[in-house]
């Protein structure tokens, strides 16, 4: 189900696919534009022309090899925590809706929010930093209370896809969730 | 009543809104600001009026002056504690005699105050001034003399600029607190005790008590008033001038700012003036409503 | 610069349906951004000003929305007022009170964007004190390229003219408004053996609530039956119940606290005449209110109170105890005697003064002729500013201008127009959910 071409708030290509499994239960994963080389070596040489700098004045080797083990320590920490390759969403009618989203590294976290909590899934508009965004978002509620709102669950938080991304997920989620009602 | 309306001459435009009027939202008629008024009740200022007036800026600087001028002389030890103490007592007893003769003329029935009271407050005063003297002496020991020095100026300066000129009796409590303080600082790089005391009193009478004789030397002999200005400003530079030239041309050079440079620029600036009243200012309340309350 | 800021930006779902009103064929649909820091949930007459005119621009079929912010800085909001008016289609930013730094902020972005200004004045301002003089310079660059500027009376109008130094020709007077329905006489509230004044006013000093605590004493001691109904809350409370407890006034003199817009009409209608002492005010909606709700009204010769009421529904004294006394005298004795009109046949006539649908057509025609004037562009806008604003202040504005639009082309670089989605009508023909109905208002 890949077709057209979708980009994130910042105007980056991104990429959404959509697994249908059976009629209850799809899947949704916004991948992001893998880390560019070209990135990679500007903070690399950035980070190593500062370090010859100051190597320069202080002429102490020991600032050079810092800075190599800075910018390896850095790399592995930014695709460990902070890089998102993919983030997907899982919709099984009945059952819930699991996130998760995988870094750069492989490593992955995952929740789910099961369908006695979950109230509906919509589409809001909020201020980010210097612009207003739109996001999807998950409405949960406590079952004692089933007509308030309890909290908000934002979706795809680090992809930011634009809205027209957006509505098509909304879209489909919305057919599953109308379905188990 | 839009802008789009044809505007009839028939109808005269009323500045209602309650109406329907022929005429557009943005309409001008003629009366349009026809309420404003320029300048109103504005004073016109005389120029040697003014310089009156100012008289008292120049002659406050030159009691500034005139009360250094002492300090030093006393610093150097060219004038003895008792001299400047007695000479302090006589004029302030002379001040005490013009003050009451010029009071009784006025409004002696509206003084509460008794001559025993008065002399009570100054024995009381002098008595703790001097038992507090070698209190005084060593108070700012452990501050560095030029800390000292600039703190008197600063406190000097403080005491030009925040002295009420136009209701100078009594003196303000923040001009006459800056005064004493600086005074305090000064009186104690002295070399006795005695000279303290004697300092002090010297400023009691300079900053506290002489404000409040020329107030009513102002208000009830206009004509002496100008003489005891220019007196008071040709002691000042005077003195200063015994003790160092550049001191005394600079305060020349102030007091004829501020008594004749400053009111010309006052006068000059007043063609400028241009102030609009017009039915948009909030209403003054004038009268006196604490009677509904007290 | 990267800060968040808080920003309460409220959309207001907007109808750009084919109602009835479409028909009646209008030049053309605007988007409008109403800006100012005033906004509910605070009350005051700005907010409601806001809100009805937009509720009836909405109406009518306009697109509307607000925005509204605690505290700005000159530039900084730029990014995000940008995002607002790209987004939303913005075609006329129209910005409320010369007190909102808000409101002054948006006004100058927008000319930087090229749009369409218009600027509401609610406020009387005088000339003589520093602050005032300050404000009304602020005024004269914020006012001096906008398109088009509304004075909610004539004397405001002399005012702002005379403050920001304008050609009078693009300041229009469109009065503010009072909702006839919701204040409706209702005579048999008043209790039948007293007479009672009501006061409805922030307690503060420009309200002339030390003049309200001269004439209470005055005439509670002439006239026995009289009771006054005091409802707002201020610092000068104080005043009042000193009167009180001095005089032992305690049941005959009752404040109310602050009360809520709704409360109004409830506390009007209890009483025979209304009294307004205020010292300065642009229009004052208060002694519409209390006329509407069938009472005789009192008040100060003031600013812009001559021109709201006519002269039999009103009566007008000086800003003094004594002549104020000297009228509620006047109308206390018409009210003894029976000669004054039915409350009934005051509302009457009152309902139809002031409508917000009134204002809504006026305001609609200014922005009708605000879309066909062109924005200046930026040299000509500077020229404007350095020969309208003194060479000082011009220079100083006109720099802010060019680095204002410096910033502006930094952020199209950045964050290009094409990069940010149009909000979406939540209802309206091109509305994406129309048929997802529940979630319209959670979507949007």
């Amino acid at each position: 189900m890949e077709d057209e071409a979708f980009s994130n708030i910042s105007g980056k290509a991104i990429s959404l696919d959509c697994q249908t499994h059976s009629s209850f239960c799809r899947e949704f994963t916004v991948s992001s534009p893998k880390m560019s080389i070209g990135k990679v070596m500007v903070y690399t040489c950035s980070v190593w022309l500062l370090a010859y700098a100051v190597f320069f004045f202080t002429e102490n080797t020991a600032v050079l090899s810092s800075a190599i083990l800075i910018t390896l320590t850095g790399m592995m920490l930014h695709i460990h925590f902070v890089k998102v390759d993919h983030e997907s969403l899982l919709v099984i009618g009945s059952l819930g809706i699991q996130v998760s989203s995988s870094y750069a590294s492989g490593r992955e976290v995952t929740t789910f929010i099961e369908m006695s909590r979950i109230k509906d899934i919509v589409i809001n508009e909020a201020v980010y930093l210097n612009q207003i965004i739109y996001y999807l978002c998950v409405l949960l509620k406590e079952p004692s209370e089933p007509n308030v709102v309890s909290s908000v669950v934002p979706l795809f938080q680090s992809s930011k896809p634009r809205l027209n991304c957006l509505a098509k997920v909304y879209e489909s989620c919305q057919e599953i969730l109308s379905k188990c009602q | 009543m839009g802008p789009d309306g044809a505007p009839s001459q028939s109808v005269p435009w009323r500045k209602v809104l309650w109406e329907w009027q022929p005429f557009p939202d943005n309409y001008v008629d003629q009366r349009f600001l026809e309420e404003l008024r320029r300048n109103e009740g504005i004073r016109q200022y005389r120029y040697w009026a003014v310089v009156k007036e100012a008289g008292f800026v120049g002659q406050q600087l030159s009691c500034v002056a005139i009360f250094i001028t002492l300090w030093l002389y006393m610093e150097q030890g060219l004038l003895a504690p008792e001299t400047l103490f007695w000479t302090s007592l006589t004029c302030a007893l002379l001040g005490y005699g013009l003050y009451q003769a010029l009071t009784s003329q006025t409004e002696s029935c509206s003084d509460h105050r008794t001559h025993l009271a008065d002399s009570q407050s100054a024995a009381l005063f002098l008595s703790f001034t001097f038992g507090f003297s070698p209190v005084l002496k060593t108070l700012t020991e452990s501050v560095s003399t030029d800390t000292v020095y600039a703190m008197s100026a600063l406190m000097l300066l403080a005491h030009l600029v925040s002295f009420p000129y136009a209701h100078p009796s009594p003196p303000g409590s923040l001009s006459l607190n800056a005064a004493l303080f600086a005074s305090v600082c000064l009186a104690s790089r002295l070399p006795g005790a005695l000279h303290t005391f004697a300092m002090l009193t010297c400023a009691l009478l300079v900053f506290a008590l002489w404000p409040c004789l020329l107030q009513r030397i102002r208000a009830n002999a206009p004509g002496q008033f100008t003489g005891v200005c220019v007196g008071v400003c040709v002691g000042g530079v005077g003195g200063l001038g015994s003790q160092s030239l550049g001191g005394a041309v600079l305060l020349s050079l102030a007091l004829v700012s501020v008594t004749l440079i400053c009111p010309l620029l006052l006068v000059r600036l007043q063609r400028h003036k241009d102030n609009i009243h017009g039915p948009w200012d909030e209403a003054e309340i004038r009268e006196d409503l604490s009677r509904f309350l007290h | 610069m990267g800060q968040r800021r808080k920003v309460g930006s409220t959309n207001t779902p907007s109808s750009q349906s084919e109602s009835a009103d479409a028909s009646k064929v209008h030049s053309r649909k605007h988007n409008i951004c109403m800006v100012s820091d005033f906004f509910y949930p605070n009350m005051g007459g700005v907010e409601s000003h806001i809100y009805q005119l937009s509720q009836c621009l909405i109406e009518k079929g306009h697109k509307v929305m607000y925005n509204q912010s605690t505290a700005t800085t000159c530039f900084h909001s730029l990014p995000l007022l940008r995002c607002v008016f790209v987004r939303e289609r913005i075609t006329v930013v129209h910005a409320h009170s010369s007190f909102s730094a808000m409101a002054h902020d948006a006004l100058f972005h927008a000319k930087t964007l090229g749009l369409n200004t218009v600027f509401t004045d609610h406020s009387l301002f005088g000339f003589a004190d520093v602050s005032s003089v300050l404000t009304n310079k602020l005024l004269t660059v914020s006012l001096c390229d906008t398109n088009h500027i509304v004075c909610v009376s004539y004397t405001s109008k002399e005012n702002t003219v005379l403050r920001a130094a304008l050609n009078p020709e693009i300041v229009s007077v469109i009065p503010n408004a009072v909702d006839p329905t919701d204040f409706t006489p209702d005579p048999s509230q008043r209790p039948p053996d007293r007479i009672t004044i009501v006061v409805i006013s922030r307690l503060v000093y420009r309200k002339g609530i030390d003049l309200l605590g001269g004439i209470i004493p005055e005439l509670c001691l002439k006239h026995p039956d009289l009771h006054f109904l005091i409802g707002g809350e201020g610092p000068k409370r104080l005043v009042l119940e000193e009167v009180r407890e001095k005089y032992q006034l305690h049941d005959r003199v009752r404040l109310l606290g602050a009360l809520e817009h709704k409360d109004v009409r409830g506390v009007l209608v209890q009483g025979h005449i209304f009294l307004n002492t205020s010292l300065t005010e642009a229009f004052c909606m208060a002694i519409v209110e209390g006329a509407s709700c069938g009472l005789q009204v009192v008040s100060t010769r003031v600013g812009g109170i001559p021109e709201v009421l006519p002269e039999d529904l009103i009566t007008l004294c000086e800003p003094t105890v004594r002549s104020l006394c000297a009228g509620l005298e006047k109308v206390i004795a018409k009210q003894r005697s029976g000669s004054v009109p039915s409350p009934t046949s005051i509302h009457s006539r009152v309902k139809n003064l002031y409508t917000w649908k009134n204002v809504a057509e006026r305001t609609e025609k200014v922005y009708d002729r605000v879309a066909g004037e062109e924005v200046l562009p930026l040299d000509r806008r500077l020229r404007r500013l350095r020969s309208h604003c003194g060479p000082v202040a011009g220079s100083l504005f006109a720099l802010f201008a060019v680095l204002d639009f410096l910033f502006l082309l930094l952020l199209r670089w950045l964050a290009p127009d094409r990069h940010m989605d149009m909000a979406v009508d939540a209802t309206g023909p091109n509305g994406l959910w129309k048929e997802n109905r529940k979630n319209s208002d959670a979507g949007c």
